[in-house]
């Protein structure tokens, strides 16, 4: 929530801009104008927030349209996702140090992967859905360290490299996975019969159906979509705001820099800590909504 | 905002690849990451169990096995103690019997001596009496022979013939 306000506050001073550069941004507003000016800071920024999508281009074999609805169907890689398998890399070479020293008498990086994996299991998986909880571990784990990785990957300044759940693509994906399990969870625990007929809570009043079935209906959806925004908001609303304070330089003045990269470097240390936390929050939530459909309320 | 727009564009490719990296992640780390760590995160936690259970085992069979020792102790300590009265006991009768037994063969020697005196007594003066009357007689006979003439000794043969019973 922090990091949606920070969002619309960097796109509000981006607006509030000198005269010059908001002529630029303005011009950016308008489809097609903007390709040949000169790219304003806020255009700036978000290039570098953008996915770049068409580095290698595949097509898909012949039976598949190369559109459907709009949307370009190929499988070409770009940016964001060289970022998600660098990140995947790093998540893999990691846990096969720490593995490598795997004790009894846990030490080192392994205690640290370790205690992670325990907490996911213990206070997250079993403690939001229950003894049955411990089954959906590799899930949530590794949703929660692939988010993690991806997250701080995309905070290290490399140019040309983002971060890939700062892209809806990304987000939408990982919320479909949770939702897919919360589904197979519900359906699991309480029957296919069970799990749709208990949609609505027992003791509710009939009458209260007609309003009841859609509005839990729609909280099927509004709960991956509420994981998908947040996610994705969250990491780039982030990048967003460093960007922005470090772009103050030129927007304002060299002068400024001392007071932007001051501000930038703080935003970037909460940056780390709301990697953290989102990854946390992504998992917990899944727990939370695997838990919800696993017991008739 | 085509800039805006451009964020809320769903990328079918990215999706794609994201889906597909998930997925071989979610296969790969449940195979060789989170199944053994959670196994050994079991092992351990069982280990521990044990460890304490044989711990708790080991002072019930320490506490057992000294209580064991505390009484076969106190046992031989009064085992002990019942010997000594016992044998101090037994030296003293022994003791006692072996007084007895000294004074009783000391008595009997006493006596022997008494007797053995008294009959060595008896002799001596039977014995004396019989030299003593020798030398009487002895001193008498030479008495007599000076003073007697031979008719004075027959009268006195005579004499003495007459105090002889009669045969």
């Amino acid at each position: 929530m922090l990091a949606s306000l920070l969002l619309s506050l960097g796109i509000l001073l981006a607006q509030a801009a000198p005269a010059e550069v908001r002529e630029g941004a303005a011009a950016g507003h308008e489809a097609g104008e903007a390709a040949e000016e000169a790219a304003s800071p806020a255009e700036h920024i978000f290039h570098h927030v953008r996915d770049d999508p068409d580095w290698i281009k595949i097509a898909l074999p012949a039976p598949f349209p190369e559109k459907l609805a709009g949307m370009p169907l190929n499988l070409n890689i770009g940016k964001h996702t060289v970022s998600m398998w660098i990140a995947s890399a790093l998540l893999l070479i990691v846990f096969m140090i720490g593995l490598r020293k795997k004790a009894l008498v846990p030490r080192g990086l392994y205690s640290v992967l370790e205690s992670f994996v325990v907490f996911i299991r213990d206070e997250i998986a079993i403690q939001n859905i229950g003894h049955d909880g411990a089954r959906y571990t590799p899930y949530l784990c590794t949703a929660f360290f692939f988010i993690l990785f991806i997250n701080l990957f995309g905070l290290i300044p490399i140019p040309g490299i983002g971060t890939a759940t700062g892209n809806l693509s990304v987000t939408v994906v990982l919320a479909l996975l949770t939702f897919f399990v919360t589904q197979l969870a519900g359906m699991r625990a309480q029957g296919v019969v069970g799990y749709w007929t208990h949609l609505v809570p027992a003791g509710v009043p009939k009458a209260l159906y007609i309003i009841m079935l859609p509005v839990e209906i729609l909280g099927l959806f509004t709960k991956p979509f509420a994981l998908t925004v947040r996610l994705f908001a969250n990491m780039l609303a982030g990048h967003i705001v460093i960007y922005f304070l470090i772009a103050l330089t030129v927007i304002i003045s060299v002068y400024a820099a001392p007071v932007s990269v001051g501000f930038a470097l703080a935003i970037y240390m909460l940056e780390l800590f709301v990697a953290l936390v989102q990854a946390y929050v992504f998992t917990m939530l899944s727990a939370v909504f695997i838990g919800l459909a696993s017991h008739s309320h | 905002m085509i800039v805006a727009a451009s964020f809320t564009d769903i990328n079918f490719a990215l999706s794609f690849w994201t889906a597909v990296t998930f997925l071989i992640l979610l296969f790969v780390l449940s195979k060789f990451a989170w199944g053994p760590i959670l196994a050994m995160v079991d092992q351990r936690e069982k280990t521990i169990s044990d460890a304490i259970e044989a711990a708790k085992k080991e002072r019930a069979e320490a506490e057992k096995a000294a209580a064991e020792t505390k009484a076969a102790l106190d046992k031989s300590r009064a085992e002990m103690t019942e010997l000594l009265r016992k044998s101090q006991a037994e030296v003293a009768a022994a003791k006692g019997e072996l007084m007895a037994h000294a004074k009783k063969e000391s008595e009997e020697l006493l006596v022997q001596a008494r007797k053995t005196i008294a009959e060595e007594q008896r002799l001596a003066v039977a014995q004396l009496t019989e030299k003593t009357a020798d030398l009487a007689i002895a001193a008498a006979g030479k008495l007599i022979r000076a003073q007697m003439d031979p008719a004075q000794q027959k009268q006195l043969v005579e004499a003495y013939l007459k105090t002889l019973p009669q045969a």
